[in-house]
């Protein structure tokens, strides 16, 4: 574990990535999918007031009454506001992973259009670079991104970027091809944007992933440990980042 | 229609003047006298003084801002005055339209000060009462072009390269007759009064793929190898010793490089259709030039 900034660590420390607290106004229902090994947790209902937004960057959702407060540093940086954010994750019927995490906001993030798309994409690598601060990082052949440890080592390749956009949907998808991290090629992740009838969901996808830290089908549950505590909780770390990110940079 | 161009003997506005010149009456500002050229009336004037701006900007509906005083020492401060000088002349003189040149990603929160200032300047020059039209543009391929021309003298001087990690960051270069297509396509336009866009280049890399696209028109084959130790700092120091760009220059511009700088959008196309210059014809030409 190397190269973590605070905030990171928090995020990740803390259990409120995976099993968010519940904001103010929402009702969070705990559910056991009955071919899951992984409890997820949804939010039922988003916030609907700015009362009760959640700002992302700079605190947990213990406390929803934080606002975010920006340094010199951050001049310009706009406050925006997610209004709220799920994460669930669960093994699927076929033994993959899958991993979900959403956030509301007001306004889009990205344009539909190929730009738009591409740059949902390589947020999220960037954010990856900078949660663990360059010591796991994206490189890139044309466009394919591997995710590499110290710039050696591949943990995870992916293929070329899927752009996809229409009015109501914008999304950039990577195949996952292979790496140390997959126990073979399979999977997905989806960097989308979606139009909702009184905002945009921001969504990170992770579908179909075999991950090789994963507890095999019939083996013991605490074979999976390694995944469980220490890749699995990387998923929300980075989405959450993610998202504070994308809103950010919204109101160029 | 009176165009007036600040920084117009700088790489981007000399690649400017000529589409100007044929559709426009074009004044060119310098601070060091020149004489005219067919279609091209040069003025010698300081965007630091209010002056000289006012003087330059009178009777002008738009004017071009491409001044930009990397290397100095206080170079964002210097920035800031000479944009609020332009601001405030070109409101009193009634000017339609400010063209600004600004950078892509330089509205992160975690900016470099060199792309932070080009943000600042940005907002002082939108202090006044006339529309400004940012476009927000990565690195410029092109002979002169600082960033580019660093990355071709490190090609061209070093056998194997040690690189900070921010050689894997993505970036999209634009050509250098394309980012004067698009500003040109930008005067007394005024469906781009008020707005800001993005003008990527054709092809999105990283800072290693440029290297070693540029390594493959040059015949060269250098070793890379990357490393999460080096500074900026010391990035720069080394950019000072090996290439013609000095570390005033150097550092600023490194410290960019962390952020991706590609566009999010692609509105300026449909508003200024016209097929892209890849990067390879771009450095080609830059070579030949």
């Amino acid at each position: 574990m190397v190269g973590l900034d605070d905030d990171a660590w928090n995020s990740i420390v803390q259990p409120v990535c995976l099993y968010p607290s519940s904001p103010p106004g929402a009702s969070m229902t705990p559910s056991r999918d009955t071919n899951s090994d992984t409890i997820s947790f949804h939010l039922d209902s988003f916030l609907a007031t700015r009362e009760n937004s959640i700002p992302l960057g700079l605190c947990s959702t213990h406390d929803s009454s934080v606002h975010l407060e920006r340094g010199a540093d951050n001049a310009g940086y706009r406050d925006v506001m997610i209004h709220s954010w799920n994460t669930s994750e669960r093994t699927l019927d076929s033994g993959g992973f899958e991993s979900r995490q959403r956030a509301l906001v007001a306004d889009a993030v990205v344009e539909p259009s190929e730009s738009g798309a591409r740059w949902l994409g390589i947020a999220y690598w960037h954010t990856v670079g900078r949660l663990f601060r360059g010591a796991v990082r994206a490189r890139w052949r044309g466009e394919r991104p591997r995710l590499t440890l110290l710039g050696g080592v591949t943990l995870l390749s992916f293929g070329l970027p899927e752009l996809e956009r229409s009015d109501d949907l914008v999304s950039c998808r990577y195949a996952i091809e292979g790496g140390l991290l997959a126990s073979r090629a399979g999977g997905s992740v989806t960097l989308g944007q979606r139009q909702l009838a009184d905002g945009f969901e921001l969504s990170v996808v992770v579908e179909e992933y075999l991950p090789r830290l994963a507890a095999r089908a019939g083996a013991p549950r605490w074979t999976g440990t390694l995944y469980a505590k220490g890749q699995s909780p990387f998923h929300a770390a980075v989405s959450r980042r993610y998202f504070d990110l994308l809103v950010s940079r919204a109101d160029a | 229609m009176k165009v007036v161009v600040f920084g117009a003997t700088g790489v981007v506005g000399t690649a400017l003047l000529p589409r100007l010149a044929s559709e426009h009456e074009l004044v060119a500002v310098s601070r060091t006298a020149r004489g005219d050229e067919p279609h091209v009336r040069w003025v010698e004037g300081d965007a630091s003084s209010a002056e000289d701006v006012a003087r330059a900007v009178e009777g002008a509906e738009v004017v071009y801002y491409l001044v930009h005083s990397l290397g100095s020492r206080d170079f964002e401060r210097q920035d800031r005055a000479a944009a609020q000088n332009v601001a405030d002349a070109s409101e009193q003189a009634g000017v339609s339209q400010i063209v600004y040149l600004g950078g892509l990603g330089d509205d992160s929160p975690t900016a470099s000060s060199h792309l932070r200032s080009r943000r600042e300047t940005g907002e002082r020059l939108a202090s006044g009462a006339t529309p400004v039209t940012t476009l927000r543009a990565a690195m410029v391929v092109g002979k002169g072009s600082a960033a580019f021309e660093t990355i071709v003298a490190l090609v061209d001087r070093l056998p194997a390269m040690i690189t900070p990690s921010w050689v894997a960051t993505p970036t999209q270069p634009i050509a250098l007759v394309d980012i004067a297509r698009y500003l040109a396509g930008t005067c007394g336009n005024e469906a781009m009064f008020g707005r800001s866009f993005d003008v990527g280049g054709s092809e999105v890399m990283t800072y290693r793929q440029m290297i070693e696209r540029i390594a493959i028109l040059r015949g060269r084959r250098p070793l890379i190898v990357e490393v999460p130790v080096l500074t900026p700092r010391l990035s720069s120091l080394w950019l000072h010793l090996v290439t013609p760009v000095g570390a005033s220059v150097a550092r600023p511009l490194i410290e960019g490089l962390k952020n991706p700088t590609v566009a999010r959008e692609e509105r300026i196309r449909s508003l200024l259709p016209f097929e892209l210059t890849t990067f390879d014809t771009a450095a080609s030409e830059a070579f030949a030039a």
